[in-house]
């Protein structure tokens, strides 16, 4: 804009992500950038709450359509505890070729799940480093909760009960940025784990749980249960 | 009919306080609100009413599972909720890939009297309304097809037949002069 002073510069090319990502106008990829982009920069995270906000009466356009009377109760029953993420046995797993798919798309890892995990980073404890919510790939309702102490340690807990076959056991793994491959922490139950981090922690690593046989995984990882995003703290 | 009100008194903010609290009744108070609007929104991205439904129904887990990071001071509940509503009916849409609409929408009915009407019911409404008019009606057209509709930039350029390069740049310009108009 003609006459904008110096130090406007930056808040305006804020606006300009800020208004175009609101907006959807943004590839996935570019998407998923912002999305990581605005954990980290206060400015830009708020340059996009106050598009929301603008825009936001758009949405009364629209003549609003009344739901269904069934779409409460199915509401309802997603919300029951009984009704847990534990993924169906139909369901296709995403598997190593999952993190083929990944390697290929030559894009790094966290954006491309940034735009395939839909959820947001949840509130940390204040001894917490960084902490992720673990989904089933596709779904939104969170499995496991995961935090790294500053001690490099990392806590898992499921939200929701996790069933296996008899006898498997999940492992745990993170993609650090600069490994080639996700790596083995350990392995865990499904009443949760503590297992050490030790890597430095980083902003949108992968993690990921999959089912494994007690003795750890074979040449390839088992099947993928849940993953998500480590969100730095603080 | 959706209770619209001032952000200067943010009504949702209590209720999804609740939520956060396990209170059900909270989040069937936000859906008696606000589902017809979120539905009606998610289908006009979709095209579909079962979608639309679809997306509704993980609209309401998603503000049932994160109603305690939601920061009152970060913004209004109602735009917390129709925001949640078009990142999901967008990331739907992608996934299953974009369905022709059941019917042909007449773009004039984002400007029928009914819709203008629904549109001022609150301050934020009508300040809106007053900077749109401040567009040409195709300025108008692309800012609001692009958030009730998700169109993207590709679309935008094919419907009105100008190059995608002009598009970007449109919206660039009508977003600055909606931003100033809007002022703080």
């Amino acid at each position: 804009m003609s006459g904008t002073a110096p130090q406007d510069d930056g808040q305006d090319s804020n606006a300009v992500l800020a208004g175009e990502f609101v907006l959807g106008l943004l590839s996935v990829e570019e998407q998923a950038r912002v999305e990581i982009l605005a954990r980290q920069d206060k400015a830009l995270a708020a340059a996009i709450a106050q598009w929301q906000a603008r825009l936001d009466p758009l949405s009364d356009l629209p003549e609003p359509m009344p739901a269904s009377p069934e779409l409460w109760a199915r509401i309802e029953a997603s919300l029951a505890p009984q009704a847990a993420a534990a993924p169906s046995p139909a369901r296709k797993p995403a598997n190593d070729n999952f993190w083929r798919a990944l390697a290929l798309a030559g894009m790094a890892a966290a954006a491309v799940l940034a735009a395939f995990i839909w959820q947001a980073p949840p509130k940390p404890e204040p001894w917490a480093q960084a902490v992720a919510l673990l989904t089933a790939p596709g779904s939104i309702e969170a499995g496991l909760r995961a935090q790294v102490t500053r001690g490099g340690t990392i806590t898992v807990v499921p939200l929701h009960a996790v069933t296996l076959a008899q006898g498997r056991k999940l492992g745990f793994w993170a993609w650090p940025k600069g490994q080639p491959a996700p790596v083995l922490l350990g392995m865990i139950t499904p009443s949760g784990g503590q297992l050490r981090f030790p890597f430095p922690v980083q902003d949108a690593t992968p993690v990921m749980v999959t089912d494994e046989p007690p003795e750890g995984p074979g040449a390839k990882p088992g099947a993928t249960l849940f993953i998500g995003l480590l969100a730095l703290t603080g | 009919m959706d209770s619209s009100c001032d952000s200067s008194a943010d009504d949702l903010a209590p209720l999804i306080l609740a939520c956060a609290s396990g209170d059900r009744a909270a989040l069937r108070a936000i859906y008696d609100q606000h589902a017809a609007r979120l539905k009606a929104l998610a289908y006009r991205i979709t095209g579909s009413a079962q979608l639309a439904e679809d997306v509704v129904h993980d609209v309401f887990i998603r503000i049932w599972q994160q109603a305690a990071s939601f920061d009152p001071a970060r913004g209004a509940g109602r735009a917390w909720l129709t925001t949640i509503t078009r990142y999901r009916a967008l990331d739907i849409l992608r996934r299953v890939g974009r369905e022709a609409p059941a019917e042909d929408l007449p773009e004039e009915a984002d400007e029928s009297p009914d819709a203008l009407a629904r549109l001022m019911a609150s301050t934020q409404g009508a300040a809106l309304h007053r900077c749109l008019a401040g567009l040409d009606q195709p300025r108008r057209r692309m800012i609001t097809a692009a958030f009730i509709e998700g169109k993207t930039h590709a679309e935008l350029a094919n419907a009105l037949n100008i190059p995608l390069g002009t598009v970007k740049s449109t919206i660039r310009r009508s977003l600055a002069a909606l931003r100033k108009c809007l002022g703080e």
